[in-house]
């Protein structure tokens, strides 16, 4: 096991390499630069600071400068932010985005599988048909036209909860609702699918045979099996939910590290982007890894060693 | 039986749980800010820099004039100057020689006196080609400071110099009658150099910031909100009432309306929603007035048939910019008939610019176009944006409809309309233009042909010789003359074209006081400041009256 998480971690750098590469390149080929405003700076002070972020040298060597105080650890400054440094401003903004998004996705997980199980096992009755339209609901309304109307009956109108703004257990409630919505629709809809299948499985039909009570075959023979499907479309959701979300962040004006994945590009905060393009790679790996793992655990059919 | 029971028991329990949750939550009541007078105010997006040499962009130049304070400070009630670390001051007869006594009491957050020598390193460091601050050009108005800062001169010939410690001589190029506006923005305030040269890159950081405005930053939180308190040394700390600003950080427009309207801010500014602007126009509470910026469109006169001038002509005169404004726009923009806003004290346009579709088809044919549908299809450029489409779409269909003008319009992001822009790959590009000081020099400056500011690829000789002689006039008349001169031949060769001119707009809770323009009084008599720079010095809270606002809004 634990040979197999080191191969897979070692597997990891030369695809962040890759990732690193491209997206160098590509921020590089876009029009203008992070130093051009509609007041336009004079040459020779432009010089000054691209001389300053050695961006007057090569390309090539501008990237392998990245790459060594990558190695090293250093996402390096950030051209937007005069005073900060990627690390910081991801240092900063990462915890915000991780809180929320972790949130969001435990409720979307929890209460998703929930409701999805109850469904599955009241197949075609009032309560499969009500929460299937619900989750219908969940998945098509975007969060873009969700967080606002909840914001305005909430926090304007009742005036429960505040609108917007970062500091209190209060601010957390909305964004987290909100993030939530979609996940936990998508969540029951599969949660739903799969139990229905594994319940009509043999060794289902084997156990209620053995006459054992209906509460352990849901909770110890059927509930592992049903949820594969789930933690397989989880583990990559999770690592982009917890990077945060610029519509989210927009809207309720949270300081969590989504917007820079935007803001950095249209801004060409090109070390920014790096930052926040490596930060979310990495995520997608380690959830992916954290998926198979999980995997070996839920099913026994499945192992982790090398082919032979 | 027994698998219902528990799959109901849980239902019925989560269902409890959310109820109680909901039922919990009762209405917010007001924020205890425990007696304090604090201000809550939208600041729009993130400050990119809080060093007043380097300060870009209005939410950065908000906190900043807060939290600094120069020679001079402006006068909220209407733009004008007032003694700031300078007490008095004399100018010389030819009116380049300035001397400044600074008061004795003025001091820096650490304790240290505020001195003669600050202004000097602050100066001399604005105009520093290491420093690289794109306000370098402001400070062109001092001796020899154009020579400096392209190093053909020495950082110690600038025109400023420290006679003693609290006397400070400023050297002038040309007199200027604007000088005392320049004095009161923020590049002109003193910075701290033990602490600048200490901290290097970091020194705004709050931590290490050392200021000497009449509040001070003490937490700084990257796109959620800046706060400062009141000053406890700054000279004049009797007459600053509030405790504390907090500076929230938000860049959506919606978002800052919510807060505003959810009596989370007090004072909302940079931006409103304009889908809201209908009922938020009749709200007593909104305050729109004139602002030192212009809306304009530029014309790449490097093409053809915008190389033509009567081309060129037949599009301003075919426009109908106040319906633009007034019924397609509504959010209270003032259709422009010149490029200089009219609210410019010391200034009045002597020519105007006209509308009227028939002179404009006949300029057409007599610039070679008899039949417009054939001309080529010409397209308009704008940064991706919905107002901005907005006017382009009009524009557009307004020169199809009333000259057959066929234009397109296409949007590009940010950077790469820019990019676009500089290097003269466009036709008609959408651009704006937000004065740095309250003279007609920083517009005028858009076209001149060494400008860095000029897309248009248009150079005159004539206008050039009046733009550089304008610097050399000592006489305010005069002066002013050649002002007009200049913005006449704008006027008459329209590389640009004007549409309309800014308003600021913000939405003030009637307990915050002191605020200028404090009503529509004011805007009618002109009591604001034009730059709309957001300073708290002298604004205070009724917290009476915010109790009884908070009890009735509930």
């Amino acid at each position: 096991m634990l040979g197999y998480i080191i191969r897979r971690v070692l597997g990891m750098i030369p695809v962040l390499l890759i990732i690193i590469t491209i997206t160098f390149f590509l921020m590089r080929s876009a029009p203008g630069g992070p130093f051009d405003s509609e007041k336009t700076i004079p040459d020779e002070v432009r010089k000054n600071i691209e001389a300053k972020y050695h961006l007057d040298e090569p390309v090539y060597q501008q990237y392998l400068r990245y790459v060594w105080s990558i190695v090293q650890g250093d996402l390096g400054p950030s051209y937007k932010y005069s005073d900060r440094t990627v690390n910081s401003i991801i240092g900063e903004s990462f915890p915000v985005s991780f809180q929320i998004g972790f949130l969001a996705m435990f409720i979307a997980v929890t209460f998703g599988t929930y409701l999805g199980f109850i469904a599955a096992l009241k197949q075609n009755t009032v309560i499969d048909y009500t929460l299937m339209s619900f989750a219908i609901v969940g998945i098509s309304v975007p969060n873009m036209v969700l967080g606002p109307i909840l914001a305005v009956i909430v926090g304007v109108y009742l005036k429960w909860l505040p609108v917007a703004g970062w500091g209190s257990w209060e601010h957390y409630i909305l964004p987290v609702i909100t993030l939530s919505c979609y996940y936990l629709a998508i969540v029951a809809r599969i949660a739903r699918g799969s139990m229905l299948e594994v319940i009509r499985q043999e060794y289902i039909q084997t156990a209620r045979s053995k006459g054992l009570p209906e509460r352990v075959i849901l909770l110890r023979h059927a509930l592992k099996g049903a949820l594969l499907p789930i933690v397989s479309y989880c583990g990559p959701a999770s690592a982009f939910i917890i990077t945060g979300s610029i519509v989210i962040e927009q809207i309720f004006s949270i300081p969590g590290v989504g917007r820079y994945f935007v803001q950095g590009a249209t801004d060409r905060d090109y070390t920014l982007v790096m930052g926040t393009v490596i930060l979310v790679s990495i995520l997608v790996m380690v959830f992916n890894l954290l998926v198979d793992i999980a995997y070996c655990f839920l099913d026994p059919r499945i192992k982790l060693h090398e082919k032979k | 039986m027994k698998r219902k029971s528990f799959f109901t028991g849980l239902s019925i329990a989560i269902f409890v749980i959310t109820l109680c949750c909901f039922i919990s939550c009762s209405k917010r009541s007001m924020p205890d800010d425990g007696g304090k007078m604090i201000l809550h105010s939208i600041n729009g997006a993130e400050a990119a820099t809080l060093d007043p040499t380097l300060r870009e962009g209005s939410p950065g130049t908000s906190i900043l004039g807060n939290i600094f304070e120069g020679l001079l400070r402006v006068d909220t009630s209407n733009g004008g100057y007032l003694p700031g670390v300078a007490e008095k001051w004399k100018v010389s007869p030819d009116g380049k020689t300035y001397t400044f006594f600074l008061r004795s009491n003025a001091k820096w957050t650490n304790g240290e006196a505020v001195t003669a020598q600050d202004f000097v390193y602050s100066y001399r460091r604005a105009l520093d080609p290491k420093v690289a601050s794109q306000n370098a050009s402001l400070f062109f108005i001092l001796e020899n400071a154009p020579e400096v800062f392209k190093q053909e001169k020495t950082l110690e010939s600038l025109g400023v110099k420290a006679l003693d410690e609290s006397t400070l001589e400023l050297k002038l190029q040309n007199p200027a009658g604007y000088f005392f506006n320049l004095l009161t923005l923020v590049p002109f305030c003193p910075i701290p150099q033990e602490t600048v040269e200490k901290y290097k890159d970091q020194w705004t950081k709050p931590e290490n910031i050392v200021s000497n405005g009449p509040f001070k930053i003490v937490k700084r939180v990257l796109n959620d909100k800046t706060i400062a308190v009141k000053n406890p040394l700054y000279w004049g700390k009797d007459e600053v009432k509030l405790d504390q600003i907090i500076f929230y950080t938000t860049d959506d427009n919606n978002t800052k309306l919510r807060l505003f309207e959810s009596n989370l801010a007090d004072f909302h500014t940079r931006g409103i929603a304009s889908s809201a602007y209908p009922q938020i126009k009749k709200h007593p509470e909104w305050r729109g007035y004139p602002y030192l910026s212009v809306y304009y469109y530029l014309f790449n006169t490097q093409k053809e048939p915008l190389n033509n001038p009567k081309f060129r002509q037949a599009i301003s005169l075919a426009l109908d910019r106040k319906s633009l404004t007034d019924k397609v726009l509504q959010v209270g923009y003032i259709p422009a008939y010149s490029l200089i806003p009219p609210e410019v004290r010391s200034y009045e346009p002597s020519a105007l610019l006209t509308e009227d579709v028939k002179e404009a088809k006949r300029l057409l044919a007599e610039a070679g176009y008899p039949d417009p549908t054939k001309v080529r299809k010409l397209t308009v450029l704008y940064n991706t944006n919905e107002r901005h489409r907005q006017v382009a779409q009009v524009i557009a269909h307004r020169l199809k409809t009333v000259l057959g003008l066929d234009i397109a319009i296409e949007n590009a992001e940010w950077k790469t309309y820019l990019d676009r822009r500089r290097h003269g790959d466009y036709d008609i590009a959408r651009a704006g233009w937000i004065g740095d000081f309250e003279d007609p020099s920083t517009f005028l400056d858009l076209v001149y042909t060494k400008s860095q500011y000029n897309d248009t690829g248009w150079s005159n000789a004539q206008y050039d010789t009046l733009f550089e002689s304008i610097h050399n006039m000592t006489d305010a008349k005069e002066r002013l003359h050649i002002q007009q001169r200049a913005e006449k031949i704008i006027v008459e060769n329209l590389p640009l074209l004007p549409i309309y001119f800014y308003i600021a707009d913000v939405m003030v809770k009637p307990y915050v006081k002191n605020l200028y323009p404090r009503n529509q009084d004011d805007i009618k008599n002109r009591k604001y400041d034009i730059l709309s720079r957001d300073i708290f010095r002298d604004v205070y809270i009724d917290l009476e009256e915010k109790k009884k606002y908070w009890e009735q809004s509930n």
